[in-house]
């Protein structure tokens, strides 16, 4: 009789946390996304294997947009970092109301960069650039339509902001 | 006083006079002395007096400003007596979690056995004969072939998650004490209208932070539960810029929501959603009796540096 662990663990419901691995966003965001989705949440905290493919759609929640490119020539890592994640957002045209979860923007980077491009969304959204919206199924962001030159000029790296400076000498 | 002859002379007469003026001059000074005496002693019984009620006024204006300390004490020492047990009680949980997970595995590891009881043990060797012998080759077949092998094949998919659902479901309890839990949380709201709720979770600050690793278990639960009940207050007032943080504080997890912008009735919301997470079904299995209580945001903080109030005076 079969006895692979692996082939009951396939058919066997998901808990919260191996959900959210396979989703790619914390417990806590994916808890949001199953309340926003109205999800019965009156049982356990199991789901069936397929809740994720549900989730991700439901949330926007996108694979990582990050394929290993080099990204643009710069001494400063952080920098270099921050410059190609709003290439990728320009490159995927979000931008004035076309936005997309902020979680998106660092998914699948080391957790060192994750937290670097919160903080620079975070301060790039209190200086203009970056508009950031909470939904209910979580914050989204965008680069203003009318910063989009400015934008390019961070991308190239002929300017910059205090703010995205102050956090490259962090 | 002797009676003397009157004076038959003028001398006489002068004589009898000084005397008596003598007379009367001693006494008077004996008298002054004795009034000199007498306020001397007044004034050294006013003086004490004076240093008594000096003494009581300094004893008074202590005694009063001791009532406004005691309340900072009392708020310090309910933050510092909250905490404690919450710490105590996080041990514990995480004992307990330690126990279900140990519990979840071995029931998996019986899986086999229980499907076969169920008498479903040869759909499952026959799910997977087909699965790794004659999925790979379906493309070979033709389509309406291939089809009705795959509904089939889903078919029993899901009469095996079926009979594990429910053999996971009618999992018996932990055979364990009841364990007693406090949740709480505050809501700052000092204008009336709230702005900040803050939940601490008798969970270490690890389950969130180091989630990606861990093996889920009660504290997971737990927190996962907070978030819902915090989630779902938003969405009952339609606050849809709510966004909860995480993080630790004295090891415990703590998660907060600023409300600001929020409808005011997101008060409530939050009480009658908090007040779910202690009827979660993963409580009841696990044999936790969690008490869910709202208190004063000041035993949620911790005190104010004594040298910051000194620079802000």
């Amino acid at each position: 009789m079969a006895s692979d662990p692996s082939v009951l663990e396939a058919l066997a419901p998901v808990g919260l946390n191996e959900l959210s691995r396979r989703l790619g966003v914390d417990p806590f965001e994916t808890v949001r996304l199953l309340v926003a989705t109205g999800h019965d949440m009156s049982g356990p905290l199991r789901f069936a294997p397929e809740m994720v493919d549900s989730l991700r759609e439901s949330g926007g929640v996108h694979a990582t947009w990050w394929d290993g490119s080099p990204g643009p020539t710069d001494d400063n890592p952080s920098r270099q970092r921050v410059r190609a994640a709003l290439q990728l957002m320009l490159d995927k045209g979000f931008t004035g109301d076309i936005t997309t979860r902020m979680d998106n923007v660092w998914r699948g980077l080391p957790y060192k960069d994750q937290g670097l491009l919160q903080q620079a969304l975070t301060v790039l959204t209190e200086e203009g650039l970056v508009r950031c919206v909470g939904t209910p199924v979580g914050l989204q962001v965008s680069v203003d339509a009318g910063q989009i030159d400015r934008t390019k000029g961070i991308i190239s790296g002929t300017s910059s902001s205090d703010g995205l400076d102050a956090l490259y000498e962090g | 006083m002797t009676t003397e002859s009157p004076a038959t002379t003028v001398a006489q007469a002068l004589g009898a006079v000084e005397a008596w003026r003598s007379e009367e001059d001693a006494r008077r000074l004996s008298e002054l002395g004795e009034v000199a005496q007498e306020i001397h002693s007044l004034d050294a019984a006013m003086e004490n007096l004076r240093q008594q009620l000096d003494a009581l006024s300094t004893f008074q204006t202590e005694l009063e400003a001791k009532g406004a300390d005691l309340e900072a004490v009392a708020v310090q020492r309910t933050y510092q007596s909250v905490f404690e047990v919450l710490q105590l009680q996080a041990a514990a949980v995480d004992q307990r979690e330690r126990k279900g997970i140990e519990a979840a595995k071995a029931r998996t590891a019986e899986l086999p056995a229980l499907l076969d009881k169920a008498g479903i043990g040869s759909v499952l060797a026959e799910y997977v004969q087909f699965k790794s012998a004659v999925l790979p080759t379906l493309q070979h077949l033709p389509e309406s072939y291939r089809a009705a092998l795959l509904e089939v094949h889903t078919g029993q998919e899901d009469k095996l998650r079926s009979a594990i659902g429910e053999i996971a479901q009618s999992a018996p309890g932990l055979e364990v004490k009841t364990l007693e839990v406090d949740l709480v949380y505050g809501i700052d709201a000092p204008e009336g209208q709230p702005e900040l709720v803050v939940v601490v979770v008798p969970v270490a600050d690890s389950v969130h932070a180091g989630w990606i690793d861990r093996d889920e278990g009660l504290q997971t639960i737990i927190a996962a539960r907070v978030a819902q009940a915090v989630y779902q207050a938003a969405m009952d007032v339609n606050f849809v810029a709510a966004q909860a943080l995480s993080g630790g504080h004295l090891g415990l997890l703590a998660v907060e929501l600023e409300l600001v912008g929020a409808d005011p009735k997101i008060g409530d919301a939050l009480r009658k959603r908090m007040a779910e997470v202690a009827n979660a079904p993963e409580m009841a299995a696990a044999k936790v009796a969690l008490t869910v209580r709202e208190i004063s945001m000041d035993h949620l903080l911790p005190p104010e540096d004594e040298e910051e109030t000194a620079d802000g005076e």
